[in-house]
């Protein structure tokens, strides 16, 4: 299989999109997926690549969308007609994979994506809707309750934040707006509906389905889509079962692959003023987006394996457009990124991610920035710090880090001891085991040459562990010169808080004492 | 069957709760007892359509969903039997 990442040619404003196909032999069904939004795009994630995968391994060239608004896209959630974009961006996909030579054109829409279809999916001859959102009522609904149940200042007129997501109030009017029109849907396309036994499909798309195609209701569907990071587990044979069923009708094409069905820009202008690029680095190859060549001397790295797709992405274009060199990448075997060739990683807290931050700030270097300074995200920050003990990174910032590797799901005892005395042991041994870890790292960083920023929400759980125990009061007391602690309230450990833009500033800020402090040495070195 | 005792059957069934439903009492914060954001919304949405109302938007608040008891007057106010 072989995968690429850009922007849908002739979209305006730019698309993002990701390709996959085989290297040989390729099928005449062209595969178009909508994925879903916001956290459930998150956890999703693996599973849309997996699905792509096992389209493209059966020979059917595939485009992952990237709605506006979303992932690497322009626009924003935001701006006033980024909902009515949606449905564009589909039929741009799915004309182009047709005029270029596609004999059958499948969509897979995953949840809401079945809301981004355009109203006539004409020209399409196969639909698959993964436990699909029929009404942009219900799921504004949905999102409100998810928010309600996690916070008690929700209220109807508010906009919301879930997981770290944040959805303007007139962007939800316009998703309330949108809804999935089964009458619409052509005759002839063959419809695949799967979903969940505790979130049915309405009775009119079942029946749709069932006069041409198939529906078939699937429980493990719901972990999937499920709000949990270590819940997000990939129902493989499902996906077995979708890219089986789009690969029936294939016949061998006439085409090459994706790349004679989709043309992807390697950069685009996403903003006023900035141009990205799509870049790759490392083996397996990471893949990110830089906006190259700025004019400052300190450039800027941003780790986003884990968090809100975009978590970085505002700001990443506000520094770009200041005239900064920036680079945002995905860690091996996350989201964009190839995958290890022994097929084993994705998890957070992969210390193999120290071999990526190495690569990514060797390209910054060869970018020719002076001075990189580098922010990280939870299990991302934990990498970071771990790399920066061996990389030269100028300043480390994690946010919302946690100084250890919290036990992986699998090392984890799924049950916990039924005697009191054990349970105690076990979290004495786990209290010990992380201050032994925290206490490791904290002497490595402030050995190391550069500066190292703790940033954390005021109420993280990383803030507490380090207020549990001695050598972590101390870093609060500030008594590691090189390691510097900051806390803000409201701004949420996936930075989904009220005030979570001063985190940002703060980066700015470091940014510009970067510069200062660069210029100032060329001047002593003059 | 009272709207409490629909509310129960619901939680029994989506709630995913790590505690037995019948061992809360009507006033037992949910949220405590385990109840995740996802499982809230299964409840509310199959409650809704188990009782054919619709609860206002303005009343999907946290206080509205925290007990049993709060969730069932919810319901009533939305126009539920019970």
């Amino acid at each position: 299989v072989i995968s690429a990442l850009g922007w849908l040619d002739g979209a305006d404003p730019p698309v993002g999109a990701a390709c996959f196909g085989p290297r040989r032999d390729a099928r005449d069904t062209a595969v178009v997926i909508v994925p879903s939004l916001g956290h459930e795009a998150n956890l999703m994630h693996d599973g849309v690549v997996e699905l792509a995968r096992n389209a493209a391994q059966r020979g059917l060239p595939t485009l992952v969308v990237q709605l506006a608004g979303t992932d690497q896209s322009a626009g924003s959630l935001s701006a006033a007609d980024v909902v009515a974009k949606w449905p564009a961006a589909v039929a741009l996909a799915v004309a182009q994979a047709r005029e270029a030579g596609a004999r059958r054109v499948a969509v897979v829409a995953l949840r809401v994506g079945a809301l981004a279809l355009p109203d006539r999916l004409d020209g399409v001859d196969e639909l698959v809707l993964v436990s699909p959102i029929e009404s942009g009522r219900r799921l504004v609904r949905e999102l409100r309750l998810l928010a309600a149940a996690a916070d008690d200042h929700v209220t109807a007129a508010t906009s919301l934040s879930v997981a770290g997501h944040r959805y303007p109030s007139s962007f939800l009017g316009d998703l309330a707006a949108r809804r999935l029109d089964v009458d619409e849907l052509p005759a002839g396309t063959r419809v695949l509906v799967l979903d969940q036994p505790t979130r049915p499909s309405s009775p009119a798309l079942v029946a749709r389905a069932e006069r041409n195609g198939r529906h078939r209701q699937e429980s493990s569907l719901s972990a999937w889509a499920d709000v949990t990071l270590e819940q997000s587990v990939v129902p493989g044979t499902l996906l077995v079962d979708v890219a089986e069923w789009l690969a029936a009708e294939a016949s061998p094409a006439a085409h090459g692959g994706p790349s004679d069905l989709w043309r992807l820009a390697s950069s685009a202008e996403v903003a006023d003023g900035v141009v990205e690029e799509i870049v790759e680095f490392g083996s397996p190859l990471c893949r990110g987006v830089a906006h190259a060549a700025g004019s400052h001397c300190t450039g800027l790295v941003l780790l986003s394996s884990v968090g809100p797709g975009r978590l970085f992405l505002d700001f990443a274009r506000a520094q770009a457009a200041e005239g900064r060199t920036v680079l945002r990448f995905d860690f091996t075997a996350t989201r964009w990124s190839d995958p290890h060739d022994d097929g084993v990683g994705g998890f957070l807290y992969d210390r193999r991610g120290v071999a990526d931050v190495a690569a990514a700030v060797s390209w910054m270097r060869s970018q020719g920035v002076q001075r990189v300074v580098a922010v990280g995200f939870c299990s991302g920050a934990r990498v970071l710090l771990e790399a920066a003990l061996t990389v030269d990174i100028d300043v480390a910032v994690g946010i919302n880090v946690e100084l250890f590797e919290p036990l992986r799901g699998s090392q984890r005892s799924a049950n916990p001891p039924s005697s009191r005395l054990l349970r105690v042991a076990t979290r004495v041994w786990s209290q010990w085991r992380g201050r032994r870890m925290a206490a490791h790292v904290i002497h490595s960083l402030a050995a190391r040459p550069g500066r190292t920023v703790l940033a954390f929400d005021a109420g993280d759980l990383g803030l507490r562990f380090l207020r549990s125990f001695r050598l972590g009061r101390a870093v609060l007391a500030g008594r590691f010169g090189q390691i510097q602690v900051s806390s803000r309230p409201a701004i949420g450990h996936n930075l989904g808080g009220a005030h979570a833009d001063q985190v940002f500033a703060d980066v700015a800020r470091l940014l510009e004492e970067a510069d200062s402090a660069h210029e100032l040495e060329v001047r002593n070195r003059a | 069957v009272s709207a409490e005792e629909k509310v129960r059957q619901t939680l029994s069934r989506l709630g995913r709760l790590p505690v037995d439903v019948e061992s809360l009492s009507d006033d037992c914060d949910l949220f405590d007892a385990g109840l995740s954001s996802q499982a809230a919304v299964e409840v509310v949405f199959a409650l809704e359509d188990l009782l054919a109302v619709e609860i206002p938007d303005e009343h999907l608040q946290r206080d509205s969903l925290r007990t049993i008891a709060t969730l069932s007057a919810t319901l009533r106010a939305a126009g539920a039997d019970g």
